[in-house]
């Protein structure tokens, strides 16, 4: 097959352009303060090529942002700003039509993307009071893409994720009060099932023949198929997940308040059992944590 | 694991060991093959997304367009994948989806005549059968295979039978220029002529049929040249939107009358222009945008740029903003009573 790698000139080209990806994400830093431009995912729309930019500050609370959806598709309607072709993150544009109010303390560092830089950002502040006054300057582009039920449905999707993301950002963790750690647990079925399959793997020669000291753990009330619990190993806790029959893998951990969890993984053991590559840590006598869509606050006594 | 091949090759773009193994070429054309067959365009000539080759199989095509994806969806994406990679710790969701935008796109390069014309169809349908002049079996959303119907009917005409009962249209040359135009005047313009047809006995059509009927007549020598002028990005020229009161006499003296008649009218011209972005804009730093592109367009038509070849796209790149801000800017300088005077015939229409 002719392959694009075999031209030199492509490969040194795509070894810079490398480069220069490895050194922005080098950059990224957490801002003190937010400021328009500053860009976000979230975990309801990680599969998606779409991020989320800060555009303005309430008016009565300056730590209440707007954000709108900053995406690649190709066609551009009415209410969107283009970024210009040079920009670095050129093709880009932001659709100010779908956006959430959040707050600051409910975005966190594990889910900063930088800061998108230019006048695109005040163009599209502008274009947020032009909707507002009913000044938005029609094009003939711009009536075009919104014909186009490709990108209606596009918009639709996007519309749909950003009623999700602020319903869980304005929704309050699930607060487990003075979370209880023995080894009830271990009794329940789903958990059970794994450790028959761990006895039976050892018998047959291939795990360990000792028995196995549980630790005490509560479980966390989640809506996922399978168990999770939140493990005491002494002065830390391990998150791990006893997947249902299906063999699920647990949804990515986005934040833990001890914890850069961009670091961390979820590891596979020889039973099924999944469990947190980072130990978690306490601050002000709670774990707080993220998983998927689903929010914890554990109270330790 | 296959799930993550994207993300697992960006990482190793990233940390500096790829090898420039072609295998994740075998990945991409495996994922290409499946969203082409979803969109049904497998099975099709190459050359609906404008490749060469009878097939995508049994010619070099798909390898082409595996090259060309990789370009698009990965290596001038390369910043923003890995940014998403080191937040989420996954960027294949995102180079799928960009993979089915790609693919998007270039279908509607590709055959863009088709694609608008069955647009125009579609609309003009949804329109009859919005205002109860037809009905759409099945109901819901118009696709290619939805058959629309005359109040009361429940068998559509042949192909034959629809070829026949508009061949007028299709003879009439006005007809032919607009139907595969990207503007509402042009699905108005089918919806009117469906409808003249179900006035005079038309029972029905199946939606792919009739839209392949007016395409057809698209493809005719004398239609090419017109329709490649407008396939140019999509995005109108400077011309349309600065001279709006233009007539053809008027814009043909700007461009070739006597240099002091066209001195004249060029200067009128961009003083209007420049009152106008006073009048009009009152966000500073947007009008001092639009009051440097009105002097940059001078400055090119002074330096013997020939205006009518001016297109936003190529304004943009020169004062290094977007194509469709450079038109949001020039439908800020429209003159405000003309907008107030086009509401109530659009209204009407």
């Amino acid at each position: 097959m002719k392959n694009l790698f075999d031209d030199p000139n492509f490969r040194e080209a795509s070894k810079q352009n490398a480069a220069m990806a490895r050194e922005r994400i080098a950059q990224l830093r957490w801002p003190d303060m937010l400021s328009a431009g500053d860009s976000f995912v979230f975990t309801e729309s990680y599969d998606l090529p779409v991020r989320w930019v800060c555009l303005v500050a309430h008016v009565d609370n300056p730590l209440l942002w707007f954000l709108v959806a900053a995406d690649e598709y190709h066609q551009v309607g009415t209410c969107d700003i283009e970024l210009p072709e040079s920009h670095p993150l050129a093709p880009l544009a932001l659709r100010c039509k779908v956006g959430f109010w959040a707050h600051r303390d409910d975005l966190n560092m594990n889910d900063y993307l930088g800061k998108l830089e230019g006048d695109s950002v005040l163009d599209a502040r502008y274009r947020l009071s032009e909707m507002v006054l009913g000044k938005v300057p029609i094009t003939e582009h711009g009536l075009i893409a919104e014909a186009n039920d490709d990108y209606s449905d596009w918009l639709a999707e996007l519309m749909e994720v950003a009623e999700r993301i602020e319903s869980r950002l304005q929704s309050e963790p699930v607060v487990l009060a003075n979370a209880t750690f023995d080894l009830s647990w271990s009794r329940d079925p789903m958990v059970e099932m794994r450790h028959s399959e761990a006895a039976s793997l050892a018998a047959d020669g291939f795990g360990a023949q000792k028995s196995i000291q549980l630790p005490p753990a509560t479980r966390l009330p989640s809506k996922l198929p399978g168990r999770l619990l939140l493990q005491r190993d002494e002065e830390t806790y391990d998150l791990v997940y006893y997947p249902s029959p299906e063999n699920e893998s647990p949804p990515k951990l986005t934040f833990a308040n001890t914890l850069d969890v961009r670091t961390g993984d979820w590891k596979r053991g020889a039973d099924g059992v999944w469990t947190w590559s980072q130990p978690l840590g306490v601050i002000n006598s709670e774990v707080v944590l993220t998983l998927g869509v689903e929010r914890f606050k554990v109270q330790i006594a | 694991m296959d799930d993550q091949v994207f993300s697992e090759h960006v990482r190793s773009r990233l940390d500096g060991t790829f090898d420039n193994d072609p295998a994740i070429l075998i990945h991409l054309k495996r994922e290409i093959r499946r969203q082409l067959k979803k969109i049904g365009q497998w099975n099709l000539s190459p050359s609906y997304l404008a490749f060469d080759g009878e097939s995508w199989e049994a010619s070099d095509a798909l390898d082409e367009l595996a090259n060309e994806a990789y370009i698009h969806c990965i290596e001038k994406r390369l910043q923003k994948l890995a940014e998403h990679l080191a937040v989420t710790g996954t960027c294949d969701g995102s180079v799928r989806k960009k993979i089915s935008w790609f693919l998007q796109d270039r279908q509607e390069k590709g055959n863009p005549i088709s694609r608008r014309v069955f647009r125009n169809v579609r609309s003009a349908s949804e329109s009859l059968v919005e205002r109860e002049k037809a009905e759409a079996t099945p109901s819901g959303a118009l696709r290619a295979s939805t058959i629309v119907l005359a109040i009361g009917q429940s068998i559509p005409n042949s192909a034959e039978e629809l070829a026949d009962s508009f061949s007028e249209s299709l003879g009439d040359r006005d007809f032919v220029k607009l139907v595969s135009r990207n503007c509402p005047a042009s699905w108005r313009m089918v919806e009117r002529v469906i409808e003249k047809h179900i006035d005079s006995g038309l029972r029905g059509y199946l939606l792919s049929e009739l839209a392949k009927i007016f395409a057809e007549v698209c493809k005719r020598p004398d239609r090419i040249a017109d329709v490649s002028e407008d396939t140019d990005d999509g995005i109108g020229r400077i011309w349309d939107s600065i001279s709006e009161t233009r007539t053809d006499v008027r814009q043909s003296r700007y461009l070739n009358s006597s240099e002091v008649d066209e001195y004249d009218q060029f200067a009128a011209l961009v003083r209007d222009l420049v009152g106008r972005a006073h009048e009009n804009i009152t966000n500073e730093r947007i009008r001092n945008r639009v009051l440097r592109m009105i002097e940059k367009i001078a400055e090119l038509i002074r330096e013997g740029e020939d205006v009518r070849e001016l297109s936003c796209r190529k304004l943009g790149v020169i004062l290094n903003v977007g194509k469709t801000t450079v038109a949001e800017d020039l439908a800020r300088l429209q003159n405000p009573r003309k907008e107030q005077d086009a509401h109530p015939s659009e209204m009407e229409s």
